[in-house]
């Protein structure tokens, strides 16, 4: 974990953080009691399996989504609670969000650095389109239109739009999905200098690739956070109610899903029953 | 080479706004078309409603052109009785050629002191012929004399007679005739010329070829009103000194044409000032007052003003006024609709950018700025639309309109009410982006997966809405039904809960039934596909189902109103023509010559009607009655054109039938059936029993005088019953005869034929003259064609939408699941396999659509009317369907079905199985 973690405030935090959808053919809980803290400068990426919950954690911390429990606090502002409004600010001036489907980040009648410099402008920047560009490859593209560009040209231009105006977080579901190993690369070093420029970088990926360049992995599975890397150890998360989730490949020593617990000194030790033993 | 740096555009998003729609022309097109009708729906009644007024006043205008100067005419004719000081007459004549409307005054005048004992005469040599004093502008310039020189031009007979030549001595002015010693008073002038006069005229022969002459002031003589006094024809000048010296009573006359292109506005201005006038010429603190006032000699003269121009335009407000009223409803229907039209498609190109809504409200853009930006992007058509709308309109009212020989003039007015429509519509379009941002920028909607949505029971909802709005509308009075704000909406309601049912239907049929199509065929492929796509489909039969029935819809109202315009005027007027004849037929000769002469026609194509009254108790009251010659009655009637009166024709053999009574036909509202009996009571003073043979709705000339029922008689039987005071066949029977028959000659020729030939055969034409024009202009059913027109214009927009409606959503059908075009054509179909299912699926829809149109307009046309603007005259108009009209619909299906049938094809053929799938732009 960076030293400044110590002294600067969470860029997003959340503690029990819990989404449920409705819909006609019952509720699907996507998040069960998250509790996390994205700090500024660093890059966090969040992994997991399909359905476990990352692209609603990632809405929800880029301010497009209000939690059904729990406390969210995005830069300073408690989404639960915060008016429309206040929100709407947030996300215009503050937050650069990268969707996971890429045409859903682009303007499809403004050419590539129009779409940039108006991004830009709204958060109160005046130039750098070009530059925004560049980070990701785009710059010889910036007077076509997104219909011209190529699905992974899309993306980036996704990726370039999210990042315009310096945005105090950014937000990017799966940024590089589309992207061959160069142009990933080069979408991931945008996103750690923009990191390394103070703000606070939240990405989502399945690539291992990507997931070892950030400064902290977080794993998702079925709506839980169970396990958090950084540079230095992995640990697992106990939620709330006391839950801790194994990794898969621990859990295969417990065929019986009954485990023994014993104090060990200043530890705790699992083992299996002796009856599997 | 290196490329060209490009250039970073401030403001990109509002500078890109108004190029946007040009850029997806079919959008484009579709929000344009909405704004014109729009525009034009706002624009087109008030142009309706001058373009009636107008075409009333034309009408009314043309129908007394020629007419004697008063109150048949719309001229205007000043009279007044003493010679003006010159001041005065300046001022008067500045006052008549002030009036607006009115081509310059063109002043006659005459001595009138003549009369049975007092002749006009001039006199030479002792020798003494009539000739009265008289003088028009221009006329002694037409005889090739001056105007300002004294002296007066004779006849050339009466020159000859008092053996005078020009240059000469004579007197003129007034001498008595009848056991009076006065002493004749003359005046002495000179002969200044003679003329020669117009064959069976006093007036000369170079001025009797003005078309206008017939209407000029002429002196009679008192002995022969038929005859002219001869003329001696005086300059102004000298006219007013002749006068004046022969103490003659002078009559001064200023005639003035209306102008033939007279609008409605000047007309209205002119009836002000010329009441204005009449009023200033007794209104002491005026100046026209005193001027009237200081005559020669002394003793002041008083001012007439006559004109039939404020009847006139009475008459053309109270027409335009109807038309309006009868137009309103189907006018507000029409700005609703277009109103709908223009939200519904800004609505449908909000979804087709449903993703771009996501990406500004994730990015945090205010509502109020994407309203602002969608205001800046429908702007240029907003502008766009003001002429086209204004173009549309002035087409549709010269189309669909009344009938205008001056063409159409687009007012500063109009062009503002344009401007304000536009601007309406562009409130719209932003209100409508406003409404979609902010249901967008809520959070919850922002993520992807969703909330589950509130499902709208909307067919129940509209069934419900059908059934209470029939409800109301059928249980309004049907005199008052037509103009019922609500009444406008049943045919959209109707049409489209037939269009729902009949879609929901065929939907179930089809699944019950599942088609026989070969499988892996096209056929096959389309009802895989559009079994679970209910929502296009319904969408794109309910579009085209609700257009074409309100279309054909449309087409049997207009063809219903101009039948029932027709039917209602042949029950007010009864014939073409019609005169009265007041006492020609009565009584005279042997028995049997006078009843031969009561019932045989005058003239070819004519039939006597003799009209009473009688009450038919227990009813109180007297009703009218109609004493007819079956035969020729037949023969001269108008029997209307939809078929409604045709009863009464087939029943009028019966009148002549052996019955237990007199038997009588019934027209109107009557408890009484076919075959009852009663009697008829002729002012208590003897009665007949009748036998009804038949009831029907109406009967030509059973309005003409009002009752609630009109009892129709054969007139040789009824008047072998009644007592012989009132027996019009009785010798020295007269039509002051109290409790008598009067009796008409109905015609079916123009009045003008009418009277030569009841001249020809000896009877006299003086009586009153009623024509079909004239009962349709005063009964408001003129107003009617004129709403029938608009009706049909209306019906041509529905049409026009329902199948750009139709095109738009069998795109969108076609284009729905293109993927799967591409994996099939990966999978080895063909692309003319994939072209003909896409279009089955078209198909489809549509067929289900035409099936549902029928339906409605077959419901429409069944349902009570709803359409009679004016009830209160029989029979009642209803919607009629014709068999062009199946032609008309069946060429829009053809045409409709063909173009979505080639849209879709098109579509198909154009993805081709190389084509990269990728979810995004």
């Amino acid at each position: 974990m960076p030293a400044s973690e110590a002294v600067v405030d969470p860029a997003a935090s959340c503690a029990d953080l819990v989404k449920v959808f409705r819909s006609a053919t019952g509720e699907t809980h996507a998040l069960r009691g998250i509790g996390l803290e994205v700090h500024p400068g660093a890059l966090t990426v969040v992994a997991g399996p399909s359905g476990s919950g990352k692209s609603s954690l990632l809405t929800l911390l880029g301010a497009r989504d209000r939690p059904s429990a729990g406390r969210l606090t995005v830069l300073g502002s408690d989404v639960g609670v915060a008016s429309t409004r206040q929100l709407r600010t947030l996300r215009r001036e503050r937050i650069g969000f990268v969707p996971q489907r890429s045409s859903l980040g682009v303007f499809p009648h403004l050419r590539a650095v129009d779409q940039v410099r108006q991004v830009g402008a709204w958060r109160g920047a005046r130039d750098g389109a070009f530059d925004a560009l560049a980070s990701v490859g785009l710059d010889h593209r910036a007077d076509h239109l997104p219909a011209a560009l190529s699905g992974g040209e899309q993306q980036r231009l996704a990726v370039a739009v999210a990042l315009a105006g310096s945005p105090s977080l950014v937000v990017a579901d799966e940024p590089t999905a589309e992207l061959d190993h160069a142009n990933a690369d080069l979408v991931v070093d945008a996103l750690l200098a923009v990191a390394g420029a103070g703000a606070a970088v939240v990405i989502s990926s399945h690539d291992e690739r990507i997931m070892h360049r950030g400064d902290r992995l977080l794993r998702l599975r079925h709506g839980v956070l169970s396990s958090e890397t950084t540079r230095r150890d992995t640990t697992a998360v106990i939620d709330a109610t006391g839950r801790l989730q194994l990794p898969p490949a621990l859990l295969d020593l417990f065929p019986s899903r009954r485990v023994v617990v014993e104090e060990d000194g200043d530890g705790v030790r699992l083992r299996p029953p002796r009856s599997e033993a | 080479m290196t490329r060209a740096p490009a250039r970073v555009r401030r403001g990109a998003l509002w500078r890109a706004a108004p190029l946007r729609l040009p850029r997806t022309p079919g959008w484009l097109l579709l929000v344009l078309v909405a704004a014109t009708l729009f525009v034009a729906s706002v624009v087109a009644p008030p142009m309706f409603a001058a373009t009636a007024r107008a075409t009333a006043l034309a009408e009314g205008l043309r129908a007394v052109a020629g007419a004697p100067y008063g109150p048949e005419s719309a001229d205007l004719r000043a009279t007044w009785d003493g010679v003006l000081l010159a001041d005065g007459d300046a001022l008067l004549m500045d006052r008549l050629d002030a009036l607006r409307g009115y081509g310059a005054p063109v002043v006659t005048a005459s001595g009138v002191a003549q009369n049975r004992t007092r002749r006009a005469v001039v006199q030479a040599d002792g020798r003494t012929r009539p000739s009265e004093i008289w003088y028009r502008d221009g006329a002694v310039a037409a005889l090739g004399g001056d105007e300002d020189a004294d002296g007066v031009w004779l006849a050339a007979d009466v020159a000859g007679d008092l053996g005078l030549e020009p240059g000469d001595r004579l007197r003129l002015g007034l001498v008595q005739t009848f056991l009076t010693q006065t002493p004749p008073t003359l005046a002495r002038t000179t002969l200044a010329g003679t003329y020669e006069t117009a064959p069976g005229s006093a007036l000369p022969a170079a001025l009797a070829d003005d078309p206008d002459s017939d209407r000029w002031f002429v002196p009679f003589d008192p002995d022969d009103p038929t005859q002219q006094t001869p003329l001696a024809i005086a300059g102004r000048r000298a006219f007013d000194r002749l006068v004046v010296e022969a103490g003659e009573a002078p009559l001064y006359l200023a005639d003035l044409a209306i102008e033939p292109g007279i609008d409605p506005d000047d007309a209205a201005a002119a009836v002000t000032q010329v009441q204005r006038l009449a009023d200033d010429a007794f209104d002491s603190r005026e100046p026209l007052y005193g001027a009237l006032g200081a005559t020669k000699p002394p003793g002041g003269a008083e001012l007439d003003v006559l004109t039939g121009l404020p009847d006139i335009a009475f008459e053309t407000d109270g027409t335009a006024r109807t038309a309006r009223d009868q137009v309103r409803p189907y006018a507000v229907a029409g700005q609703v609709l277009a109103a709908a039209l223009l939200v519904a498609a800004w609505v449908l190109l909000g979804r087709s950018r449903r993703r771009e809504q996501l990406l500004v409200s994730g990015l945090g853009l205010r509502p109020s700025r994407l309203a602002a930006l969608a205001g800046l992007e429908a702007l240029p058509v907003a502008l766009l639309a003001v002429p086209l709308g204004l173009g549309l309109a002035c087409l549709g009212v010269l189309t669909a309109g009344p009938p205008t020989e001056a063409g159409l003039v687009v007012a500063r007015d109009d062009v503002v009410r344009a401007a304000v429509a536009a601007g309406v519509g562009l409130a719209l379009v932003v209100g409508t982006a406003a409404l979609s941002a902010v249901g967008t920028d809520s959070l919850a909607r922002l993520s992807l997966l969703g909330r589950g949505r509130r499902a709208v029971p909307w067919t129940a909802a509209l069934l419900a809405a059908t059934a209470a709005v029939a409800v109301a509308v059928f249980t309004i009075d049907v005199t008052d039904r037509a103009e019922a704000p609500l009444t406008m909406a049943l045919p959209v309601l109707v049409a489209g809960s037939v269009a729902v049912l009949v879609a929901r239907a065929v939907a179930w049929l089809r699944s019950r039934r599942p088609a026989r199509a070969r499988p892996g065929g096209a056929r096959w492929l389309a009802t895989r596909r559009t079994g679970p796509v209910v929502r296009e489909v319904t969408a794109l039969t309910a579009v085209v189902a609700v257009g074409l029935g309100l279309f054909a819809y449309a087409l049997t109202v207009h063809r219903g109103i101009d039948e029932g315009v027709t039917d209602k005027t042949a029950a007010l007027a009864g014939a073409a023509t019609t005169i009265e004849v007041a006492e020609d037929f009565r009584g005279g000769g042997s028995k049997g010559a006078r009843t031969a002469r009561l019932v045989t026609p005058p003239a070819d194509d004519t039939s006597i009607v003799w009209r009473g009254a009688a009450a038919l108790p227990p009813e109180f009251g007297a009703e009218p009655l109609m004493a007819v010659d079956p035969d020729s009655f037949a023969a001269v009637a108008d029997w209307g054109a939809s078929g409604e009166l045709d009863a009464g024709r087939e029943l009028l053999p019966q009148l002549d039938r052996e019955a237990e009574g007199l038997p009588v036909l019934l027209a109107g509202e009557t408890d009484l059936e076919a075959g009852d009996r009663g009697t008829l009571d002729f002012s208590s003073e003897f009665q007949i029993p009748f036998q009804v043979v038949g009831v029907v709705a109406a009967f030509p000339g059973s309005e003409t005088e009002t009752g609630g029922v009109t009892v129709v008689a054969d007139a040789l039987r009824l008047f072998r019953l009644v007592l012989p005071t009132v027996h019009p066949g009785r010798r020295g029977s007269t039509s002051d005869d109290a409790g008598g028959f009067t009796s008409e000659v109905w015609s079916r020729d123009s009045a003008h034929v009418l009277r030569r030939g009841l001249a020809g055969a000896g009877i006299s034409t003086d009586g009153e003259v009623s024509t079909r024009a004239q009962a349709q202009v005063g009964g408001g059913l003129v107003a009617s064609t004129w709403a029938a027109g608009y009706v049909l214009a209306l019906g041509v927009v529905v049409l026009v939408l329902a199948v750009a409606g139709a095109l738009v959503l069998a795109l969108r059908l076609a284009d729905r699941d293109s993927v799967s075009d591409v994996l099939l054509g990966r999978m080895g179909w063909r692309a003319a396999e994939l072209a003909r299912s896409r279009a089955w699926e078209v198909g489809y829809a549509v067929a289900t659509a035409v099936l549902a149109a029928v339906l409605a307009s077959g419901v429409l046309v069944l349902v009570p009317t709803i359409v009679d603007a004016t009830a209160t005259v029989p029979p009642l108009t209803r919607p009629r369907p014709g068999l062009v009209d199946v032609v008309v619909l069946a060429v829009v299906l053809v045409v409709t079905v063909l173009v979505a049938w080639l849209l879709g094809a098109w579509r198909a053929r154009r993805r081709h199985p190389a084509e990269v799938l990728r979810a995004g732009v």
